[in-house]
């Protein structure tokens, strides 16, 4: 396994002090460097980089996806201690599993593919707990009144614990079409089925939704 | 009338096939209600966002990625260094065991029995070689040694260290007896077969 003096050094606290404005590292200070080195380079040049043990391309790619797949991720489980663990899982496995990257596929598909396994084995093993409304940071929206932010956020409450109730292919292929745009063909690349299941797995999710939301519906 | 699959209906709802193209939809109310409820469905599923993390999450993921990604290299050089030490004793033995080995054969292939030492039985009398009587072996102390640890050798850890016999090897070394040695075998497999047969 491909080694850096960035990934080599144990780093809690050197990321708490970090966060803190306090200090920054050597270890981080080159990976920060040859991200910007690696800025330009693209996914297949970057995962070469990583497999040959450079300092900062693997970071670069965490830095990269780690928001999708957080939000594939939560999308899943519904709470943020869980996404953030599943999330952590994904990135190492990935790295572990960099060599199997043959970039068939975009290095975010392939990502994902990670996610929807990690996630459909933790959902196998037990059920996440929904995050309750008042634990939920809003997102912004600029200029949304207090109160329409809170609508809003109650909604999106709402959809996502139906989709968390829903079959879980029918679960996988609906959030990767939803929010991560990925075509027909790439989902189903990522769940190991035809373009048939998925539409009619996207098909069946869109119907489940609409009678688990009942009258929210139009 | 046969109403649009599942898949016709997402192409239509996703916009991928345009209605006038499916001349079905002018004259099936079902079909057109199914492709506004998808629509609605997806248009609902769309707005529920993701409550954004702080932003001091970012960095410190990073860092639990990094460190989880240290701690294993570091976990998988010490099982490495553990299951190495654990096959360094038997591989010790067995490296042993095989140069004593390799040593009582040699003696023995150098060894030159006294001709009124040579058996007068069966083996004697056969077309072969000569074989020489157990019993009046000198005591040799490798082939002691050879005995002792082969008994403390565990059946596994000798198939672990390769000291356990290949496939064909036995009928290998059968070939490669004298005459002598062949109708010895015999007379001893006759005695073991009569011994398990009572």
């Amino acid at each position: 396994m491909a080694q850096s003096l960035a990934w080599a050094c144990p780093a809690t606290w050197r990321a708490h002090a970090e966060i803190a404005g306090l200090r920054r590292s050597p270890a981080t200070d080159i990976a920060v460097g040859n991200g910007a080195a690696f800025a330009d380079l693209d996914e297949r040049a970057l995962v070469d980089a990583s497999l040959a043990g450079r300092p900062g391309a693997f970071d670069l790619i965490v830095e990269r996806h780690r928001r999708a797949v957080y939000h594939l991720c939560y999308r899943f489980v519904g709470n943020h201690e869980d996404a953030s663990d599943l999330s952590q899982d994904v990135f190492l496995r990935a790295y572990r599993g960099l060599r199997s990257f043959r970039g068939r596929s975009s290095l975010a598909t392939w990502l994902y593919r990670i996610g929807v396994n990690v996630c459909l084995n933790r959902l196998s093993v037990k059920t996440p707990p929904i995050e309750p409304m008042d634990e939920q940071e809003p997102v912004d929206h600029g200029a949304e009144s207090a109160s329409d932010r809170m609508l809003r956020a109650e909604r999106g409450a709402r959809v996502r614990l139906a989709i968390a109730q829903l079959p879980r292919k029918q679960r996988a292929t609906l959030i990767l079409r939803m929010y991560h745009e990925l075509s027909h063909q790439e989902i189903a690349d990522v769940l190991g089925s035809s373009v048939g299941a998925v539409k009619a797995n996207f098909f069946h999710a869109l119907g489940n939704l609409k009678k688990l939301l009942g009258d929210e519906m139009p | 009338m046969r109403h649009l699959t599942p898949q016709e209906l997402i192409d239509l709802a996703e916009g991928e096939r345009l209605e006038p193209s499916v001349p079905h939809l002018a004259s099936c109310d079902h079909c057109r209600r199914e492709i506004t409820h998808l629509r609605a469905a997806m248009a609902r599923a769309a707005k529920a966002e993701v409550p954004e993390p702080s932003p001091l999450f970012w960095e410190h993921f990073s860092s639990r990625v990094r460190e989880a990604i240290a701690l294993e290299g570091a976990l998988g050089r010490r099982l490495s260094l553990e299951r190495w030490s654990r096959f360094a004793a038997p591989l010790s033995i067995g490296a042993l065991a095989v140069v004593v080995i390799a040593a009582a054969l040699t003696a023995r292939i150098n060894y030159r029995p006294p001709t009124d030492t040579l058996l007068s039985s069966a083996a004697s009398s056969a077309t072969g070689g000569a074989l020489v009587d157990p019993a009046i072996l000198p005591d040799d102390p490798s082939l002691d040694l050879v005995a002792d640890l082969s008994s403390e050798i565990d059946w596994d850890v000798a198939g672990e260290v390769g000291l356990t016999t290949r496939e064909g090897a036995v009928d290998k070394a059968v070939m490669q007896l004298t005459d002598g040695e062949r109708v010895e075998l015999q007379r001893l497999l006759e005695q073991e077969l009569r011994r398990s047969g009572d």
